[in-house]
């Protein structure tokens, strides 16, 4: 089986607008999570996000991308991370058709539509087009693949929450396939009323900041944000640093219900379970989890409940990064693939932030303090609305 | 590639285009609305409640599908949409907005994610494999199909239900003619269970032989040709197309000059005449050509040739069994 | 203020609407049959719609969907709820 290696990494979110800054944040151990600012909307100012402080229009110029042409804050977004991602590969290298981009996302360009709809609704005559040009999901993949000059295949994946996990894990089968020799996939999502209220609506929308694993959590913190991997084999890589290799994946689905998770995390324990068989790996060669763990009271107590069915009494360190950045949906997945990435070659684990008492229904609690990793394997999870439930193991390269 | 089709439903426009608004209005919105099926004669009421018609339509035809191929249940389900649950998301966007985002309805923030229909086909026959949806304009079926061969290939599934959606609302369908689109827009739902082509069945509509896309006429060429290449047929054997470029705009003309330089010389059959324009209308043309391709002494080769706003082609190569 | 028969007769009809019951009509619905589970058979989503129920037509705003549990066992137990916050 082909080896499958990461090379190249781009992310921004409330955590920092880089690689370099997120890893410092991680190591800090500080929060960008603060009252929505930014948006407009009525809770602005109330509820907490993981908001990235900055408009449209900053994020246009960070991306190299002409404002005056129609966007969306996802895909301008996921251009800075993408661009953030390939900054060592060569133009031509991205134009080959052996190059391909796969990007997820949930929320497409829904932060201008919205804007567009109020007024439509009252008159459709109304409202500017140009804030609806760029609604569809794929519209974001078709900018970034533009931006930076990819000819090839490139699609769209979306999965709600498990999106740019599953791209990663779509980029690994192509490779794996001979289809493509190098794959740049992740996703990104930006923050809009419709999210914020969705979650709100059905009453898993934190008034406090999201505590993972915390018997006392009361809900998620929305975020924002994208991250991009550049996934090769040896050959095309040439030169450049293998981070990771990913050593393999799964998707599965929970059937038990439209949003929430089954109790005993049937759907999670079965992606975890596969991946690692496709991994070859067993559940003592595991350093650490990174867990989903978005501190809604259903996801966080599936997921552990799969993790203990799964690892039985020799559970490894397990954290949730989503107290740093919020949870950035459809982004999420590669952004904390990235983030576990960086953090596990400098040595450490990231720590499980506003972590307060054990959760009574498990017999663990989520890594806090200061450890070195105890292999070089991570297990990754994400998992979607819909119980698309998504894990895949790395190895970190020495 | 190489899929057979074992089965395969599909809901679409009838030939009629009707009047969104009053027909008197001057220069009314037209659309091509899927003519439905009994819903409640497949699906349970209490869970048909919540569905909005994208959802009703993809998960009919995947019942049906599935039925027909003999399952309960399908191994995997990938699904391609590329607008997703229009209705739902214009509700609740009115729901913000009418209530000051205060005291919103759930249901219909639940309902609104791409990925709805595959994960109900999934609830609903309890499928716990591999799930995914593609939305990428008009290359969502394609897409989904290309992941539906490489699961196969790869042996992670030994069948996989590939569905297909796409629904219009009248909001919709103004937006698209304020953007300057003289389209007919129709939508639809189809769903197909593939098999590996090497399983020998009884049970075969046709077979896919080859599917890509291509974001200009350029790179299309020379997917297309690969297309035929990895097929192991040459171009000329291609009986009919099924085409999905416009009369108008330059794209019939562009669309014909292609496939000319490629060496194919049959004719082509604008499918959309029929189903109308959505981004997953191909999704409607391979089952159009599994009914051709079934008749006696009908086309042996079809090939499915799409265009979208002039410089996006999506091909799938069909044939006998 | 509504006698509890009056109440109950208007509260099944909303339910009816907002969860989408359309296959129900009100003298379907038993107010001492359990909504959840065996009776109706409502899910998680319904519970949350109910609560925009109470919250829309009776100002009533409930804040955690575990409150939510013992309130809507029965159409009888939801009349309840209202009349002693509206007589309070």
């Amino acid at each position: 089986m082909t080896d499958v290696f990461i090379t190249g990494a781009g992310s921004i979110s409330a955590a920092g607008d880089s690689v370099d800054d997120s890893l410092r944040a991680i190591r800090s151990l500080k929060t960008g999570i603060s009252p929505i600012s930014i948006l407009e909307s009525r809770h602005t100012g109330h509820f907490l996000a993981g908001e990235i402080k900055k408009s449209n229009e900053n994020l246009a110029e960070m991306a190299g991308w002409d404002f005056s042409e129609p966007t969306s804050r996802t895909a301008l977004l996921a251009m800075i991370a993408a661009k953030e991602a390939v900054r060592n590969i060569e133009r031509a290298d991205l134009k080959n058709p052996r190059t391909a981009l796969i990007s997820g996302n949930s929320v497409g360009g829904m932060g201008n539509t919205e804007k567009f709809y109020s007024d439509f609704r009252k008159n459709n005559d109304s409202g500017h087009l140009r804030d609806v040009i760029c609604h569809e999901c794929g519209s974001s993949t078709e900018q970034t693949a533009l931006l930076l000059g990819i000819d090839g295949f490139s699609t769209t994946i979306s999965t709600a929450c498990s999106s740019s996990l599953n791209a990663i894990l779509l980029g690994l089968r192509l490779i794996r396939s001979g289809a493509y020799d190098r794959v740049i996939a992740g996703g990104s999502d930006g923050l809009a009323r419709f999210t914020i209220n969705g979650f709100n609506s059905l009453m898993i929308y934190s008034n406090e900041i999201c505590r993972p694993f915390s018997a006392d959590r009361k809900g998620l913190n929305l975020g924002e944000g994208a991250g991009f991997v550049v996934l090769e084999t040896a050959d095309a890589a040439g030169s450049r640093k293998k981070l990771a290799r990913v050593l393999g994946g799964a998707n599965t689905c929970d059937a038990y219900h439209q949003t929430a998770s089954s109790p005993d995390g049937e759907g999670a324990y079965e992606a975890m379970r596969l991946a690692m068989k496709s991994a070859a790996v067993n559940s003592a060669d595991i350093g650490f989890i990174k867990a989903h763990g978005t501190a809604t009271p259903n996801n966080d107590l599936s997921e552990g409940k799969a993790i203990e069915r799964l690892f039985g009494n020799e559970i490894p360190p397990v954290t949730s990064t989503k107290g740093y950045t919020g949870h950035t949906l459809g982004a999420s997945g590669s952004i904390e693939v990235i983030f576990s990435i960086l953090a596990a070659r400098e040595g450490f684990i990231p720590q499980n932030l506003n972590f307060n008492s054990k959760m009574p229904e498990l017999s663990f609690a989520p890594h806090t303090g200061v450890s070195v990793p105890a292999t070089p394997f991570i297990l990754a999870n994400a998992f979607g609305f819909g119980g698309n439930n998504t894990s895949i193991v790395l190895e970190i390269c020495t | 590639m190489n899929i057979i089709i074992t089965s395969a439903h599909c809901i679409h426009a009838g030939t009629v285009t009707q009047s969104v608004n009053d027909p008197d209005t001057p220069n009314p919105d037209r659309w091509k609305k899927a003519s439905e099926p009994v819903y409640k004669e497949r699906i349970n009421p209490m869970q048909l409640r919540r569905m909005n018609r994208l959802m009703k339509m993809s998960l009919y035809t995947a019942l049906d599908a599935v039925a027909q191929a003999g399952l309960t249940s399908p191994d995997a389900v990938i699904v391609g949409t590329g607008m997703g649950c229009l209705e739902y998301t214009e509700s609740f966007l009115s729901c913000i907005d009418e209530n000051q985002e205060q005291t919103l309805n759930p249901s219909y923030f639940i309902t609104s994610t791409h990925n709805t229909p595959a994960a109900q086909i999934a609830l609903y026959m309890k499928c716990r494999g591999y799930n995914s949806t593609y939305s990428h304009k008009a290359f969502s079926f394609e897409h989904a199909l290309i992941d539906a061969a490489l699961l196969l290939d790869e042996g992670r599934a030994s069948n996989v239900l590939v569905s297909a959606a796409d629904e219009i609302t009248p909001g919709y369908i103004r937006i698209l003619k304020r953007l300057g689109s003289a389209a007919d827009y129709g939508e639809g739902a189809a769903s197909f269970i593939c098999l590996p082509g090497s399983v020998k069945t009884e049970k075969r509509i046709c077979r896919i032989i080859g599917a890509g896309t291509a974001s200009s006429p350029e790179k299309a060429r020379s997917v297309l040709s690969a297309i035929f290449k990895n097929a192991g047929i040459h171009p000329a054997r291609v009986s009919l197309v099924l085409s999905g470029a416009a009369e108008s705009g330059g794209e019939r003309s562009e669309h014909d000059a292609l496939l000319h330089a490629v060496g194919i010389s049959a004719p082509a059959e604008q499918y959309k005449k029929i189903c109308g324009e959505y981004h997953t209308s191909s999704a409607f043309a391979l089952h159009h050509a599994a009914g051709i391709i079934g008749l006696k002494n009908s086309a042996e080769v079809v090939l499915i040739c799409n265009v979208y706003k002039k410089n996006n082609y999506s091909f799938i190569l069909v044939s006998k069994y | 203020m509504d006698s509890k028969e009056e109440l109950v007769a208007k509260l099944k009809v909303q339910i009816i609407e907002a969860l989408k019951l359309e296959d129900k009509k009100p003298e379907d619905i038993n107010p001492d049959e359990p909504l959840f589970m065996d009776g109706l058979g409502l899910d998680s989503i319904d519970a949350l719609e109910l609560i925009v129920i109470l919250e829309k037509n009776y100002g009533l705003k409930i804040e955690t969907a575990e409150e939510g549990k013992t309130i809507f066992k029965t159409v009888h137990t939801m009349a309840d709820y209202i009349i002693s916050k509206k007589s309070a």
